[in-house]
């Protein structure tokens, strides 16, 4: 055990050098006003279609109607304290890069079209702010950064806007202070600094069940509203996290499908993304996170929450660092290939749709993203009332759902390219059938 | 305000006439469009017409050539006068329509017309038996045009002149390959090919001598593996 220990503890030393000299490196990058991608973005540029948009979404309620003239002011000032979203996207000759805006993007009225694709043109922002009646919502290109990261960046654009407005907001009480300059370490690749290659994770995994339906030209959102106190005494009582509750309800949902229990050929997997911050120490506002896809099977897992919840916990206990470092050398291990590096672009586009059409949607049902209890200034009790946040459109997974919590309030939001709405309805009566208040909001037109 | 689902046991967002996840009318108000109200805007249905527009006219011209050739080969059994049309049609499609389809840069756009109207030339001067007209005076002229372009666009929009580099060097070695061709087939007159070369090189070298370390910063972004 000793022994593991001490070679987990010269792995973090051997990467604490690394990253030193990455940020050598990277700082002479950085005075020329360009940026490489990250290995997790790397994918996102080249796969992305209307179809495909790898754009996800947050959006803040507040108590009052939003001044867009404010709104801009605020993104004016916020924007150049996060460099890695003050960029547009650019084609170089073996990879894509980011060059930095010359301006800031403007703030429009939102449309009900969420999570719609972002076009690559010269010096166009690869996100979006919208604002609508007292709500503002920012979409954002997945290879500029992970929810966690925008989520920083939006949590400080919303306390600028508070505090121009005349609120008495705390700055400083932000993730990210905007009043500092930008850190160094903010805009490193964090999966090249842990990346050792000394054992990496199996890429070979059997393809998932995907959820048919009638296709609708829109996403469709459906969004519960609840008290996570609450939900959180109902899964204390089951002896699970929040996270491992809602996965839960997700996976009953699943497995009562009709269509899956007749035709149970393949299993139902649940794409879990993690955090890799929370294991492996990183500053970064780049991406960072990485997933498990959970497995169940019509006989080994029976459809009782207990048991359910259960097997998610098996299924989860195996993320530890080591976990998550197996998983990025087998990412950046793909990244470094000699033959890989020296593609040219266009022919990477071209193998890279293949294998996510083939190899990357396939392999689970559905995703599932739970930002958790997003840090927010305390002021933010009287001012904002609760955070969504949405996940795009996939090719082949029609619904994914993403939560988040700010001022007790859980957000759970579906977001489907199907017009059927079983799966949504099962989940969430489920939850209320435990005694939890929900109040639902959709985009869904009226008829 | 807020209306409560029987079904569902859900309450529903006052904006909302029916419960989403039912389908179920949980409203007795009639339906209301107050977007005062609404958590999401009515929706837009912004149509690009512009890919569809083009996609017309590609099919329009297609089917031109193609009755252009079935026309020529029934007539006269062949090919002479529809393989203009044929290459009019590449041209105009790949040089033109594509670029404008697809939204490609400027620079982009630049070099690719470049090629395919340098392609053109040559094609005509093949077809047509001009007596070395076309790679004497037409094509050398066509890429002194060329570097002349590029100079203006680089001069109109000198914070983006980097991106630039893909026509400056398009443009380049096509002079380079006029100019040899001229110069191994013995023509008769050279001095056409050899300015657009020269004046291919002189913009080229000026951009890399003077503007060496801009130069290497945009090589190292574009061709960083």
């Amino acid at each position: 055990m000793e022994t593991v220990d001490k070679e987990a503890k010269k792995r973090r030393k051997e990467a604490r050098h690394k990253s030193k000299r990455i940020f050598l490196e990277r700082k002479s990058t950085r005075s020329e006003n360009w940026l490489g991608l990250d290995n997790a973005a790397l994918i996102y540029p080249a796969i992305a279609t209307s179809e495909w948009s790898a754009v996800y979404r947050f959006s803040a309620y507040l108590y009052k109607d939003v001044v867009p003239e404010t709104l801009q002011q605020a993104l004016n000032v916020v924007l150049p304290r996060f460099p890695s979203l003050n960029v547009y996207i650019r084609r170089g000759l073996f990879w894509f890069y980011f060059e930095q805006l010359t301006h800031t993007p403007t703030v429009k009225p939102e449309t009900a079209n969420v999570c719609k694709n972002i076009a690559f043109r010269p010096n166009r922002a690869l996100f979006r702010v919208r604002y609508h009646n007292n709500k503002i919502t920012l979409e954002c290109f997945h290879a500029l950064t992970d929810g966690v990261g925008s989520s920083n960046f939006f949590t400080c654009l919303i306390a600028k806007y508070l505090q121009l407005t005349g609120e008495n907001v705390d700055i400083s009480e932000c993730p990210i202070n905007i009043l500092d300059k930008p850190d160094a370490e903010e805009l490193e690749d964090s999966f090249e600094r842990y990346a050792d290659f000394v054992k990496c994770n199996a890429r070979k995994e059997e393809g998932a069940y995907q959820i048919p339906g009638t296709e609708t030209e829109r996403l469709n959102a459906i969004i519960g509203v609840m008290s996570a106190s609450a939900l959180n005494a109902v899964a204390k009582g089951l002896n699970c996290t929040i996270t491992q509750l809602l996965i839960a309800a997700y996976a009953k949902a699943l497995l009562n499908y009709s269509d899956w229990r007749r035709n149970r050929k393949l299993p139902i997997k649940i794409s879990v993304p993690i955090n890799c911050r929370a294991f492996l120490p990183s500053q970064t506002q780049r991406n960072f996170s990485s997933y498990i896809n959970l497995i169940f099977r019509p006989g080994e897992n029976a459809s009782t929450i207990e048991e359910l919840i259960g097997s998610i916990k098996d299924q989860m206990s195996v993320i530890n660092a080591d976990y998550l470092i197996a998983n990025i050398n087998s990412n950046v291990k793909a990244q470094k290939n000699p033959i890989v590096r020296i593609m040219p672009l266009a022919i990477k586009n071209a193998i890279l749709k293949i294998v996510f059409r083939n190899f990357g949607e396939n392999l689970f049902t559905t995703a599932i993203s739970n930002l958790g209890r997003v840090k927010v200034p305390s002021s933010f009790n009287g001012l904002v009332d609760r955070y969504e946040a949405m996940l795009g459109r996939g090719v082949k997974n029609t619904i994914n759902c993403g939560c988040v919590t700010v001022n007790d309030k859980l957000s759970i939001s579906f977001t489907s390219k199907i017009g059927e709405t079983r799966i949504q309805r099962d989940f969430f009566r489920f939850l209320s059938s435990l005694g939890v208040d929900i109040t639902i909001t959709s985009n869904l037109l009226e008829v | 305000m807020e209306h409560y689902c029987d079904k569902c046991k859900v309450k529903v967002d006052g904006s909302q006439v029916f419960c989403p996840l039912c389908g179920r009318r949980c409203s007795k108000l009639p339906i209301g469009n107050d977007e005062r109200y609404k958590i999401f805007p009515r929706p837009e249905y912004k149509n690009d017409t512009l890919p569809a527009v083009i996609n017309k006219m590609s099919i329009i011209l297609l089917l031109a050539t193609v009755i252009c050739i079935a026309v020529e080969l029934i007539v006269s059994g062949g090919f002479w006068w529809s393989a203009f049309v044929l290459a009019s049609t590449v041209l105009f499609y790949c040089a033109l329509l594509a670029p404008i389809k697809h939204r490609w840069t400027v620079a982009g756009s630049l070099a690719n017309a470049y090629l395919f109207v340098g392609g053109y030339l040559l094609f005509l001067e093949l077809m047509t038996n001009s007596y070395g007209w076309g790679v004497m005076y037409v094509i050398p002229l066509f890429i002194f045009a060329m570097s002349v372009v590029n100079v203006f666009i680089m001069l109109l929009k000198p914070e983006r002149k980097w991106s630039y580099l893909l026509p400056l060097l398009v443009t380049f070695f096509l002079a380079l390959t006029l100019f040899i061709y001229n110069w191994a087939a013995g023509s008769s007159v050279l001095w056409p090919s050899m300015a657009a070369f020269f004046f291919a090189c002189a913009v080229l070298i000026y951009i890399l001598i003077f503007r060496f370390r801009s130069f290497v910063r945009s090589m190292k972004k574009n061709f960083h593996a």
